[in-house]
């Protein structure tokens, strides 16, 4: 009884939280007259690939390379925050240095503040430093996350004191403890900061717009909201490029989604 | 090794940078035009190889933002920019002015009159008595009607055709389709989310009422008159009282209007023909008009738009600059064929007349397009002007006091 | 224990953060700060104005219109995302037929691409779209997702709690999982059921998670600008202007950026009061 309740109550929630992702899907398999169609059908007449096709003819704009271009900065600068997030995270948990809390304030108040209103302080930045219109210059900020920071901080409270005890007591230096102990435990955690930081960095849209001059780095989201600003991009191109633009973090997310749900029920985040 | 390694980089570097003269320009992309200046570009080149053009295209929407941040970055030569922007640019001293030798012309003046009477005025290369910029496209906003509804209603399309706008809205209520109380055909459709939309309708209804919108002190003393109420009211009754106009249906009224989910808009100019090929209605089915005029009222039209393409203020060498924009400026007929108007004297006005259908409802009315005011404060006035508008259709507040709240908010906006 | 050597350490592990985000976060947040003194329009010289910049925020019932939706649109999201959230945790937490799929199922809003939310979701919110169709066929009235200013703040709120809930659900299952057995094989004995048992163990012992959740679920939320941008721009009305909105608005199409450095700094000082606020309610051992 309780088993089919609650069956069932899953069962309509993951639909509806599943259905705006098939709804663009399948949409963008109808033509045009079909998509705005009333009343509304859910599965197409006759599914047609055109929409996709058909973005392969605007021969302004080189997807595959906006694709590979976002995908490189996605991983450069998600690689950078988790090299920054678990060291300073576990910094910060397990030592108690001097202005320790101090400086943990300060990462942590950077959250607070929206990052559009500090793209032109940081633009002006990066041109002084020559960095404008270079790779560089959209990874660094991008990589930033002191939520990420937090993440890893409250993660790395769990880690058992005794267990860096014991090892320091068998020898290992600071560092080896925190690669060879504290890194592989915290796996979980660096899966959700992966995840939720490969979105947040997939998603940006002023930054590279501001940073790059350069056509040919132009990024995804900046590509899409390119093409559906020009004056006509029919309903099924439009999602045709929307389902498209989701499918390298639904690949990312297959990927880690064997470890993550594993790696939550061996040890979790607190 | 290294040292090699940084030996070749540093030769790679010096070869491309200081060999030639780099020009960088901005430009919003459009698809079929956009070849045309990568095109020009090339050939620009080939003619002056110690030239190096670099396009960078960039969204319409995003066009000012990028521009301003590459001006900071001393990263910009000469950039397009649309009416509605420039006068931001050149009233802060961003923008070089006309240098006529680039051109091989001995005056201002003569650069002036390669183009149509009026054309730089009216496409935003112009500010308190000097010429900054020359016209990229030009043409006025037009009504679109489609004819294939009107048939369909019993209508003749040649007869009917509103001219005042009370006939525009009565033709709207027999277009207008419902099931139940539901609109699932609007009579007259825009986009209520850009705030610039309703400002263009809003800026000729107001002239039309002689009032002048053209400037900001106008502006804003048309903004408690009778004049202005009536005009205020005629819009957006269409939504709120007449009943032809629900903007829930659909997001964008030129995607509407192109899969006939609207018989008519008001925001469409002569590109407008090649937006509408992308869609499911055909060009045999509908029929750009004149913008409908008041029974008592002047005779303006749609407002007039366009983009003119200015050279920065940083630029090294400026006069290299003009040399390119006017070349870049000297192929109209290039862009005539897709639809797109280009004011040069230089274009054949058979061709005009060939590729622009209803190439008399753009060319003559042009004479009677409203010019759009020039502000430095454009996107604040015209963002103003958009939420008074939003606030009767969406918030059931009266025009008279939608209106005096606007004329509260342009006067802080103008400090008057 | 306390060895200060080994203390320095942790110095050393905190250093290139230090360093890269005093460059590039820090340093251009106190320059933003800096601007809201001034009146620049990014290529104008820069004219110090004193305070008139807050003066006239504090007046300007566009800024509070924007306060009042984004504080509306925070408090809404956070309690329904955290039951919501919290729920679907308890129930995923075991295992089960099929519970990676739920749990899958309800994650996937979270990695979809912003962009290509808006276009769907405003696909399916216009009159001739989906979900409004599907509300006359089933209440008979029509709902103005998008075009109504009653409406639209809840539309963004079920957008972003749709998006938001998988994520908090998987750090509430983490949470979960931590709270050792023996205290709920120990509460069993002593015959508690499992309602009893939610309240005096799992509840006290989620402490942190909750904390977590709040915290940064505000702190997001708060936040909340690519849906606005891309799906109302603020619309209809100003009904859905939020603060991040607004600050992007006045700096990059009315060129206020010194007004607009000004609304950051209320919106900074609103996070850190609430901030200090938590700390002062929620003080534990291992948070802040």
């Amino acid at each position: 009884m309780l088993k089919s309740t609650r069956f069932i109550f899953l069962l309509v929630l993951s639909t509806l939280f599943l259905f705006p992702f098939f709804w663009m899907l399948v949409s963008s398999f109808k033509p045009n007259e079909e998509v705005l169609a009333i009343p509304v059908k859910i599965f197409p007449k006759i599914w047609q690939i055109d929409a996709y096709t058909n973005l392969m003819n605007y021969s302004e704009y080189n997807f595959p390379r906006y694709f590979f271009n976002s995908i490189f900065v996605t991983i450069a600068a998600v690689l950078l925050a988790v090299i920054l997030c678990t060291t300073a995270g576990y910094g910060f948990a397990t030592y108690n240095f001097k202005y320790s809390n101090f400086f943990f304030i300060i990462v942590l108040s950077t959250i607070m503040i929206p990052f559009q209103a500090i793209v032109v302080p940081l633009f002006i930045l990066m041109k002084d430093l020559g960095l404008n219109n270079t790779y560089l210059g959209l990874i660094v900020p991008e990589s930033l996350t002191a939520f990420g920071v937090f993440l890893m901080r409250q993660f790395f409270y769990t880690l058992p004191k005794e267990t860096i005890e014991s090892a320091r007591i068998d020898g290992a230096n600071e560092f080896q403890i925190f690669l060879k102990i504290a890194l592989p435990s915290a796996k979980t955690a660096i899966f959700a900061l992966i995840i939720f930081h490969s979105q947040w960095v997939w998603n940006l849209l002023l930054w590279p717009l501001i940073i790059v001059s350069n056509p040919e780095m132009r990024t995804v989201p900046q590509a899409i909201s390119l093409f559906s600003g020009v004056y006509f991009t029919p309903y099924p191109e439009q999602l045709a490029i929307s389902v498209l633009a989701c499918l390298p973090l639904l690949i990312l997310f297959i990927f880690l989604s064997k470890n993550f749900t594993r790696g939550i029920t061996l040890t979790g985040i607190k | 090794m290294k040292n090699l390694i940084s030996l070749a980089i540093l030769i790679a570097f010096s070869s491309v940078s200081f060999a030639k003269e780099v020009i960088r320009h901005i430009h919003w992309t459009q698809p079929p035009y956009d070849e045309i200046i990568m095109g020009t570009a090339k050939d620009f080149m080939s003619e002056n190889p110690n030239v190096e053009i670099k396009i960078q295209l960039v969204a319409d929407a995003d066009m000012p933002t990028k521009v301003r941040t590459a001006l900071t970055a001393n990263g910009v030569e000469t950039f397009a920019m649309p009416n509605m922007q420039s006068p931001w640019f050149m009233a802060n001293g961003t923008t070089a002015e006309i240098i006529p030798s680039a051109f091989g012309k001995n005056s201002i003046q003569e650069v002036v009159d390669m183009w149509l009477p009026g054309a730089i005025k009216k496409t935003g290369g112009f500010y308190e008595g000097k010429y900054y910029g020359i016209p990229h496209e030009m043409s006025n906003y037009a009504a679109w009607i489609n004819i294939d509804h009107m048939k369909k209603a019993g209508l003749d399309p040649k007869k009917d055709i509103p001219t005042t706008w009370q006939e525009f809205k009565l033709l709207g209520k027999i277009l207008t389709e419902k099931n139940g109380d539901q609109i699932t055909r609007n009579g007259f459709a825009i986009n209520t989310k850009a705030a610039i939309f309703p400002f263009l309708i809003l800026h000729s209804l107001m002239q039309q009422k002689g009032l002048d919108w053209s400037s900001e002190k106008g502006l804003y003393s048309s903004l408690d008159t009778k004049e202005a109420l009536d005009a205020f009211s005629t819009f957006t009754n269409w939504a709120t009282k007449d009943g032809i106009f629900d903007p829930g249906l659909f997001e964008n009224e030129r995607e509407g209007f192109g899969n006939g989910l609207t018989s008519q808009f008001l925001t469409g100019g002569t590109w407008y023909w090649g937006v509408l090929d992308g869609y499911s209605v055909k060009r045999d089915e509908v029929m750009p008009i004149k913008y409908p005029r008041f029974k008592d009222g002047k005779n303006i039209g749609g407002v007039a738009y366009g983009y003119c393409v200015f050279v920065s203020k940083q630029a090294k060498n400026k006069e290299l600059a003009w040399k390119w924009l006017n070349y870049l400026e000297n192929r109209p007929e290039k862009y005539i064929v897709h639809g797109w108007f280009q004011p040069r004297k230089t274009l054949d006005k058979k061709l005009a007349a060939k590729y622009i259908p209803n190439y008399e409802v753009f060319g003559e009315e042009f004479e009677y397009a409203a010019a759009i005011i020039a502000s430095a404060k454009f996107a604040e006035i015209q963002d103003a002007v958009g939420a008074s508008v939003q606030r009767v259709l969406f918030e059931d507040i009266s025009n008279e006091e939608s209106l005096s709240m606007l004329k509260d908010d342009v006067g802080s906006i103008l400090d008057m | 224990m306390y060895n200060k050597k080994i203390q320095i350490a942790g110095f050393y592990f905190v250093l290139p953060t230090l360093i890269i985000y005093g460059i590039f976060l820090i340093y251009p947040m106190i320059t933003a700060f800096h601007y809201s003194f001034f009146k620049w329009n990014l290529l104008s010289e820069k004219k110090y104005v004193g305070l008139s910049n807050f003066a006239k925020m504090i007046n300007d019932k566009r800024f509070w219109n924007s306060y009042i939706t984004t504080f509306h649109f925070t408090l809404i999201s956070i309690v329904l995302i955290i039951i919501l959230s919290f729920i679907l945790a308890l129930i995923l937490e075991k295992s089960f037929k099929f519970k990676n799929i739920f749990q899958s199922a309800i994650f996937i809003p979270v990695i979809l691409t912003m962009v290509s939310i808006a276009v769907v979701w405003q696909f399916m919110f216009q009159s001739t779209g989906i979900l409004s169709n599907l509300f006359i066929d089933l209440f008979g009235t029509k709902v103005k997702w998008l075009t109504s200013t009653k409406i639209a703040p809840y539309s963004m709120i079920l957008v972003n709690v749709w998006k938001m809930t998988g994520y908090y659900m998987i750090i509430f299952i983490a949470g979960l999982l931590n709270v050792p057995n023996t205290f709920y094989e120990a509460a069993r004995v002593d015959g508690a059921n499992y309602f009893e048992r939610l309240i005096y163990i799992t509840l006290p012992q989620m402490k942190n998670t909750f904390i977590l959740v709040f915290v940064s679920g505000v702190i997001f939320s708060f936040a909340a600008f690519p849906q606005q941008y891309v799906m109302t721009e603020g619309g209809p009305g100003r009904s859905t202007e939020v603060l991040a909105l607004l600050i992007y608005k006045q700096a990059f199409e009315f060129t206020k950026f010194g007004y607009s450095s000004s609304i950051s700094v209320a919106f900074f000082a609103s996070l850190l009061l609430f901030s200090i606020i938590q700390l002062r309610l929620f003080k534990s051992e291992s948070n802040l």
